[in-house]
């Protein structure tokens, strides 16, 4: 593995928060080589940012851009290149999908992917839906039970994304629970879910990150095995009082020690790749503290160390930082900009929210989107980048009316290793089903382009295919698709064919893989 | 025109709806139900213990800094030293259990999630507390200057093993345990290796005994019953007193267990877990800060008040003094719940009471219109479940009501349904008052089966501002802050089906507490931080009943509270 142009260009890639502090540290050396391994790993990050609220007409580029239409089970689709123009010395491929040209460079927009017309068809309130888990809704939907990890969690706990054990499965960034586990792996959904906690990055980072070790110095084993030796012996009742513990509890104690297995693999697990373009952290707390305000980009770095010792593969990240200032200083924040914007009663304030929002959206785009994406375009791998190895998307919580589930976007760089083409804008809505023709109400229709679409779920199958998972490890009796899709709520405003987006919601995305 | 929106958010944690929609009708399984106010205590009690409990966050952080102490006199110094490790240990949070009332949340303390973050963090603690207490200052601190790096001394690190496994296993080490630390563990020798001792001590501070609340099924030995007693009462691990009543075996008799139970409620260190309780209980998590106001129409209420988290905590912190004066001095709960002093040294806050600051330790007696922790600042700033808009100056009567009726008489209101966010009426806020924009915004018939219970409470304390300041009208702003309407206020309502009016919070008190739902209320916030689980009224009958029928017969809060801890059950643990 080439690790090319790093130091400025590297720099540069930062987006522009890091144009503006060029002293930005990173984690990772310049100008260094690495030796090629064998096999070049698949990787995937995957970003959700806060609760939706980006008009349409801002996220997507005009319908035209997709004139292509292909047939899908519910309805015609249209699908276009996704061609990204000019204005101003920035790159647009959308008016939120915007940065300097030295940012969005060409390279980058060529693997990229935009979809629009990706549906959760109900009215969920809160949720870690985007994974593929209805758990946390604050809305009552019974019908659907936290009855299931999400799909990073599949994908980190499957032997086609790792062969053997990894140093660290998962990567979870952001304080707002976003990845669901198993509680009991072993019990699969009956031993129960639950979320995953939030992990500091110099944890991550410690885990992560294996120093090569001096010469000579013999490396000491980890008090990891003794620890794990003393959940064995009082769950077993090798120390006498362990006789007195329920069955349960022994369980419970199985459920730790399944852990400190993951911890101790990791601990005793190599790196798969050097991690000699990685810079050592001799003083952590204050060399964090050098990235200031940046956690995303620091988030950024650990992930790359992450990727660059082969460490780990899997990535999520809650986001939950409106990234400007002019949204962080607005009373109740991120929250109160999305749920005004659509007020139908004063145009002025709709319109300067809007702008509010779109800002923000362009803001994380750059600054951490955009920043990940370049970091991994910057490493040769293969014939390609590690950005071409890996796959890295982007949905906020929820649709353009906040809270709604229509035409979530979703936003991809990379091929996962060629499993899935690039360069495309699909817009999978039905373009001949119009609720306002039905004169439906306003303030719900505010948005241009409002039109059904189909089901999200779809991009879980495309990716979770593209990582060769097979469908045995996430598929639930009585449920083909990743997740379920219940009932339409009407006062959604779109009209959908519940049965044959039931049908089609465990197929792969037509045409990306 | 100001148009209000923020309602539509407050909806969501209520009885909500897709307001004059003609395509929504209320779901038929919400319903607003009154909560049980009488419990039965049968033969059916068997105690129900959820299976090995973890030590909550807060618990596990009292416990490392306890642990400190009893080693090093200062804990401090390494508790700065971990504060990244410490940091990164998750928070607990409100879970739900198939026994949970719908809309209830449960305590952080039912949190019993071990997930791998957790069990990664509490590695990385225990690792670095190796390196941070191996040093030979901080050996010598602990008085084992024994354990010079080099020397050979078996008796020694023996000696060591044993104490500190005694504070990290909150008992004394047994043989096989010895055993398995002297010679697995450490495997130097009777040679003083640093790296072995760093070991060793990593594995005692993650070993289960320090992380869990290992205890077997049926009755408590001696040192469970200490860890139970010092954990309910103190957040914390038992001290020298209570270790040494175990290791008597006084704990077990029931004169020593009650004189146990009388000195560790008298102990200043109770004082952590009534903070535990109390921001379980009034969810002080949840509030919507003084401190975090902002806009041009909060300026104008409360621009000439420094509030700052100073005041945040000061607000949370008179409930919580108030409790603790309460059981000092052998006041009842209706002496807390009704209470007429306050107990704030902090300026601000008295000064938004109308009177001086009491001097610490001391009490200040308030006006007649503050009677009552309903009437206090730290009850009357808005709670939600999620993100609030940062506080302005609208009162949030949905949400004080909301707040009411489901923390203190624990009433059954269920999780919202959806549609509120869209098609709301327009409210003009420049000209509408806060009463009659919640009658617009919540009159659809779907609506009123939750809301006619949830808003007349929140009407009665229409008299309190947004941060709690007693007002005679209602000032109405526009965007820029600017006064449009000045508004008479209305606080007179009704509740529980009564047309008696109530007026003002301090009339609302008394009403609820005559009511008898907030004793029994509390009786389940106490039984859920007593089990660390959700209630059962069948099985935890006799609990419940024991702590209401204290309530309702006004004994001394303290026997209210030591009476879960006095009654046999207490000691007893359920089969798993």
């Amino acid at each position: 593995m080439t690790v090319r142009k790093f130091g400025r260009r590297w720099m540069l890639l930062g987006g522009g928060a890091s144009l503006l502090i060029p002293a930005l540290p990173s984690l990772i050396r310049g100008n260094r080589t690495q030796a090629q391994g064998p096999a070049i790993p698949k990787r995937m990050v995957m970003f959700m940012t806060e609760h939706g609220g980006v008009w349409q007409q801002d996220m997507y580029p005009d319908e035209s851009a997709a004139s292509t239409s292909f047939s899908h089970p519910l309805h015609t689709c249209h699908r276009g290149p996704l061609t990204p123009r000019m204005e101003d010395g920035d790159r647009l491929v959308s008016e939120a999908l915007r940065a300097p040209a030295g940012v969005l460079t060409e390279s980058i927009a060529s693997k990229m992917n935009l979809f629009r017309g990706l549906d959760v068809p109900f009215y969920y309130g809160h949720a870690r839906h985007l994974l593929g888990n209805y758990g946390d809704m604050s809305n009552n939907h019974d019908e659907f039970p936290p009855d299931q990890e999400t799909a990073d969690q599949v994908m980190a706990h499957s032997t086609a994304v790792y062969a053997t054990p990894p140093r660290r499965r998962l990567i979870h960034f952001g304080n707002q629970a976003l990845s669901v586990e198993l509680v009991d792996r072993s019990r699969g959904p009956a031993g129960g879910v639950q979320p995953t906690e939030e992990v500091s990055a110099a944890t991550v980072f410690d885990s992560v990150y294996v120093p090569t070790p001096d010469e000579g110095m013999p490396m000491r084993e980890p008090p990891i095995n003794a620890i794990y030796e003393s959940y064995a012996r009082l769950q077993s009742g090798a120390f006498g009082a362990g006789a007195r513990l329920g069955s349960e509890d022994r369980r419970r104690l199985t459920q730790y020690m399944d852990r400190l297995s993951d911890i101790r693999a990791a601990l005793i697990t190599p790196p798969i790749a050097s991690c000699d373009d990685v810079d050592p952290i001799d003083d952590l707390p204050g060399r964090w503290d050098r990235y200031g305000s940046d956690n995303y980009q620091l988030y950024n770095d650990v992930i790359m160390a992450g990727f660059m010792c082969d460490s780990s593969r899997v990535a999520v990240i809650r986001v939950n930082d409106p990234f400007t200032e002019e949204v962080r200083a607005y009373p109740g924040g991120y929250h109160e900009v999305a749920h005004q914007a659509p007020t139908r009663e004063d145009a002025a304030l709709a319109e300067r929210l809007r702008g509010m929002l779109l800002r923000s959206s362009q803001a994380f785009f750059r600054g951490a989107f955009l920043d990940l994406v370049g970091k991994l375009d910057a490493v040769l791998e293969g014939e390609g980048t590690m950005l071409d190895n890996s796959l890295v998307w982007w949905s906020p919580e929820a649709g353009c009316v906040t809270h709604n589930g229509d035409s979530i976007p979703v936003v991809a760089a990379g091929s996962a290793g060629g499993a899935i083409t690039t360069g495309n804008y699909l817009d999978l809505r039905n373009r001949e089903n119009n609720p306002a023709d039905d004169g439906r109400r306003a303030e719900v229709l505010a948005h241009v382009g409002r039109r059904p679409g189909v089901c999200y779920f779809q991009w879980t199958t495309t990716y979770l295919d593209a990582f060769g998972i097979p469908r045995s490890e996430w598929q639930v009796p009585g449920r083909s698709a990743f997740s379920g899709m219940g009932p339409n709520h009407s006062w959604m405003m779109m009209q959908y064919d519940q049965a044959a987006m039931d049908a089609s919601c465990a197929d792969p995305l037509p045409i990306m893989t | 025109m100001r148009v209000s929106r923020w309602y539509s958010l407050v909806l969501l944690l209520a009885c909500e709806g897709t307001i004059s929609s003609p395509e929504w009708t209320p779901p038929e399984d919400i319903e607003f139900t009154e909560a049980e106010v009488d419990f039965e205590c049968g033969d059916s009690f068997v105690p129900v213990d959820p299976p090995l409990r973890r030590l909550s966050r807060s618990q596990l952080l009292n416990t490392i800094e306890d642990t400190l102490r009893r080693l090093l006199g200062d804990p401090g110094p390494v508790m700065a030293e971990l504060d990244t490790r410490l940091g990164g240990l998750p928070n607990d949070l409100r879970t739900t259990d198939e026994n949970q009332q719908e809309g209830q949340l449960a305590f952080f303390r039912a949190d019993q999630s071990i997930g791998n973050s957790a069990v990664e963090a509490h590695y990385r603690l225990a690792e670095e507390m190796g390196n941070a207490l191996a040093t030979p200052e901080r050996l010598s601190a602990m008085g084992f200057d024994c354990l010079s790096v080099g020397a050979t001394d078996g008796g020694c690190i023996d000696d060591f093993i044993r104490t500190l496994g005694a504070l990290t296993h909150r008992r004394p080490v047994a043989d096989d345990e010895f055993a398995f630390y002297r010679d697995e563990v450490y495997q130097a020798g009777d040679t003083v290796s640093v790296e072995d001792l760093r070991d060793v001590i990593a594995v005692l501070f993650a070993q289960p005994r320090f992380l869990f609340h290992v205890e077997g099924t049926g009755e408590l030995d001696a040192y469970e019953a200490a860890n139970r007693l010092s954990y309910h009462l103190w957040d914390s691990m038992p001290d020298e007193e209570l270790f040494a009543a175990a290791e008597s075996g006084a704990i077990l008799t029931a004169e020593g267990w009650d004189a146990q139970v009388a000195r560790v409620v008298a102990d200043p260190r109770t004082r952590r877990s009534v903070r535990a309780l109390l921001t379980e209980w009034f969810r002080f998590d949840q509030i919507n800060t003084a401190s975090s106001g902002t806009g041009a129409d909060f300026e104008a209420i409360a621009g000439h008040l420094d509030l700052d988290e100073a005041f945040d905590l000061a607000a949370e912190n008179e409930l919580i003094d108030i409790f603790l004066h309460v059981l000092r001095t052998g006041g009842t709960f209706e002496d807390f719940f009704l209470t007429e002093i306050t107990t704030t040294t902090h300026p601000v806050l008295a000064s938004i009471y109308g009177i001086e600051p009491a001097t610490e330790g001391e009490t200040v007696a308030v006006p007649s219109e503050r009677r009552g922790i309903l009437t206090r600042v730290g009850t009357l700033l808005a709670r939600a479940e999620v993100a609030l808009p940062d506080i302005n100056s609208i009162t949030h009567p949905i949400l004080r009501g909301v707040f009411v009726r489901r923390q203190i008489t624990c009433d059954n209101l269920p999780p919202a349904p959806g549609g509120a966010m869209d098609n709301l009426p327009a409210v003009d806020r420049t000209m509408v008052g806060s009463r009659e924009a919640t009658e617009t915004l919540t009159s659809d018939i779907g609506c009123s089966q939750c809301h006619g219970n949830i808003n007349p409470t929140g009407y009665a304390l229409e008299a309190f501002d947004a941060i709690g300041q007693l007002r005679s009208d209602e000032p109405l702003f526009d965007s820029e802050g600017t006064e449009t309407a000045r508004l008479p206020i209305d606080d007179e309502t009704t509740i529980f089906e009564s047309n008696d009016p109530v007026r003002g919070g301090e009339e609302l008190g008394q009403v609820l507490f005559d009511s008898e739902k907030v004793g029994a209320c509390f009786a389940r916030h106490y039984v859920r931080f007593t089990t660390g689980r959700t209630e059962r009224l069948v099985e935890d009958g006799c609990l419940l009943r024991t702590i209401d029928e204290g309530i309702d017969e006004g004994r001394p809060l303290t026997e209210v509270l030591t009476a879960v801890v006095l009654e046999p059950s207490f000691r007893v643990r359920g089969e798993n």
